[in-house]
């Protein structure tokens, strides 16, 4: 765990750099955010981030400090999508689709304002590239690509024994696609997130509903497509399977991976307060009919460990 | 100027007039995670039950403007697993400690009450009367009078050297009623209000955001219902029997908290606050200082119930 604040450990104050639609016209947004410590992450890593207009808290009226509640009150949780840590500081970003009053806020924020934000929370992450892994799934719906795109890094910077890693992304349009139209023109801190792009194993699959980019149907179909094809070279021992996403399509991938006895790791979401299993809010019902947290038995679970019927 | 920020609690001592509020602790030493405790005067564990609860289905949460619904559904691991692992680490943290409980019935409300007296670092223990959000018990006990006279007596008769505290919902028609009932019976501090009754509905789903359909709101948008009730149970109730009231219900700032100490409260419940702001105790306790010296109190204490008899 990270010392951040003497004694507290979760808090950080950072500025964003930038903050801005991923592609002309999307809903969903990058956000890098600079803080001047550093801080050790993992995929599956998440922050909580306030909406709250933190330039506001040190006005005064007639000599008197004015302090009130934040407009919205919780943070938002955000898995990490990638960090660079460059000259003592630290570039963490984001991808968010804006889906109500919180999210509507923080795609507000201008690079320099300042931003409150608590983690990395989360305690169990993907596992770091293992040297008998040889073929990597990743399936990605939509905003869910994030931690997985921080996965696809890992693997392709130190998945030794890696020969091939698949990247199933799906979305509702070509507009919402979390990959910039022109990777190149992007800052280091942004670029850097999508490096695994130019790793010659990688494998890239895009399906949208509505078929204005790739493969129109669901990304599901794309992938059991492919990993059917994957099964009849050889056995599927040095399989991993990796996603986010929407529930549904997460059930999809998990039932396909069980049917082919393969091991698949999810990341998952859920309604949040604390972030670090104190007010039990983000329960999700096992497949043994009980409860886990999504923050502190999570986010990543076991396809197996979840209850994908309720 | 040094600032006293000590309060008495039916005798205890607090450092800090600042309380973090059941469920809003965990079990307490989870708190330590993103709160410097040592802000706190106390600490209110999580509501302990007779077995262990798994709590309510998903979604249990929804954000609302100014405030929170939760139906969590008091999951927890029971108290005697609480006892056996929570407890030695409760121990360390060196800060009070209250433990809150519920029972379906008030022979589990004693027998509860009975396991917590060896548990010497434990200061208090709190009745809850008021959770919206059980089928069973919980906010049922506290909305009738007469139960709530004859669970606080059991209990009381059982308790040995600990204070007792009854939790008190704001979802019923005269809360002095409930007040008075429970002080009758020997409650030695009150703690209000719970969360009220509410409901968020999702329009393109239609239906419900939170499963069980509605649950607790808290937060910002009830701290004027919880002052104003705090006041009404201070003026008709404590003052004059010098019973102390833990003031709780959307105390995110420091002026939050003066107000509640200004209608009455001897001490102040932080928790949504502490989900929103984990430097929350810091913050409202350099608030605080500033604003007793500039108001020239030395004694934090000083300021309950100042505003209660204003005409």
């Amino acid at each position: 765990m990270v010392e951040t604040k003497e004694g507290y450990k979760k808090t950080l104050f950072g500025k964003i750099v930038e903050n801005k639609p991923i592609r002309t016209g999307s809903k969903n947004y990058i956000i890098t955010i600079k803080i001047t410590s550093q801080i050790f992450t993992q995929p599956g890593h998440f922050f909580l981030l306030y909406p709250e207009n933190l330039s506001m808290t040190k006005k005064e009226a007639e000599g008197r400090l004015i302090s009130y509640p934040p407009s919205t009150l919780l943070g938002r949780p955000l898995s990490l999508a990638g960090i660079l840590q460059k000259d003592k500081k630290t570039y963490l970003t984001f991808i968010y689709k804006i889906t109500g009053v919180g999210t509507a806020l923080i795609s507000e924020k201008k690079p320099e304002d300042p931003i409150r934000l608590a983690g990395p929370l989360g305690k169990i992450c993907f596992s770091p590239p293992n040297d008998n892994l040889k073929r990597l799934f990743i399936v990605a719906g939509g905003v869910g690509a994030p931690p997985l795109f921080y996965l696809a890094n890992e693997y392709a910077k130190k998945g030794r024994s890696l020969e091939k890693l698949y990247i199933f992304l799906g979305a509702s349009t070509a507009n919402e696609i979390p990959i910039p139209q022109e990777i190149k023109a992007e800052q280091e801190y942004i670029r850097s997130l999508y490096s695994f792009l130019e790793d010659s194993r990688t494998r890239l699959l895009i399906s949208t509903d509505d078929g204005t980019y790739g493969v129109k149907g669901l990304i599901t179909d794309l992938f059991e497509e492919h990993l059917k094809k994957e099964l009849s070279l050889s056995s599927g021992e040095d399989i991993l399977i990796c996603s986010c996403g929407p529930k549904a399509m997460l059930a999809k991938v998990v039932k396909a991976s069980e049917r082919f006895n393969l091991p698949v790791k999810v990341s998952m979401e859920e309604r949040m307060a604390c972030g670090v299993g104190i007010c039990q809010g983000c329960a999700i019902q096992t497949s043994e009919g009980r409860f886990k947290l999504c923050c502190n038995d999570g986010p990543v679970f076991s396809g197996d460990e979840i209850d994908w019927e309720c | 100027m040094q600032i006293d920020l000590t309060v008495n609690l039916s005798g205890q001592i607090l450092k800090s007039p600042l309380i973090a509020v059941s469920g809003t602790a965990g079990y307490g030493p989870e708190l330590t995670q993103i709160l410097d405790i040592k802000k706190l005067g106390a600490i209110t564990t999580k509501t302990i039950t007779e077995r262990p609860r798994g709590g309510n289905k998903p979604p249990r949460i929804a954000e609302v403007a100014g405030g929170l619904i939760n139906s969590i559904g008091l999951a927890n691991i029971g108290i005697d697993q609480f006892i056996e692992k929570k407890y030695p680490l409760i121990c360390k943290l060196g800060v009070p400690v209250i433990v809150n409980i519920a029972g379906e019935s008030i022979e589990e409300y004693c027998r509860i009450a009975e396991k917590l007296n060896s548990l010497d670092k434990i200061f208090a223990v709190e009745l809850n009367i008021s959770c919206p959000n059980i089928s069973s018990g919980g906010i049922e006990f506290g909305k009738d009078p007469k139960i709530v006279e004859d669970l606080t007596a059991s209990v009381k008769k059982i308790t040995v050297g600990k204070k007792l505290i009854v939790k008190l919902t704001p979802n019923v028609t005269d809360i002095t009623e409930i007040a008075a009932a429970a002080v009758q019976a020997g409650a030695d501090i009150l703690s209000l209000i719970n969360t009220l009754y509410g409901m968020a509905i999702d329009i393109w789903k239609q239906r419900p955001i939170i499963s069980r359909g509605f649950g607790g709101v808290s937060g910002p948008a009830i701290k004027p219902i919880a002052i104003y009730n705090v006041w009404r149970v201070y003026t008709s109730i404590c003052r004059d029997r010098r019973i102390p009231i833990i003031g709780i219900g959307g105390i995110f700032t420091w002026q939050d908290a003066i107000e509640m100490m200004l209608a009455g409260a001897t001490a102040v419940g932080i928790g949504t606050g502490i989900f929103s702001n984990h430097l929350i105790a810091e913050q409202i306790t350099e608030g605080i200082r500033s604003y007793c010296k500039s108001c020239r109190i030395d004694r934090i204490s000083s300021l309950t119930g100042i505003a209660s008899s204003f005409q």
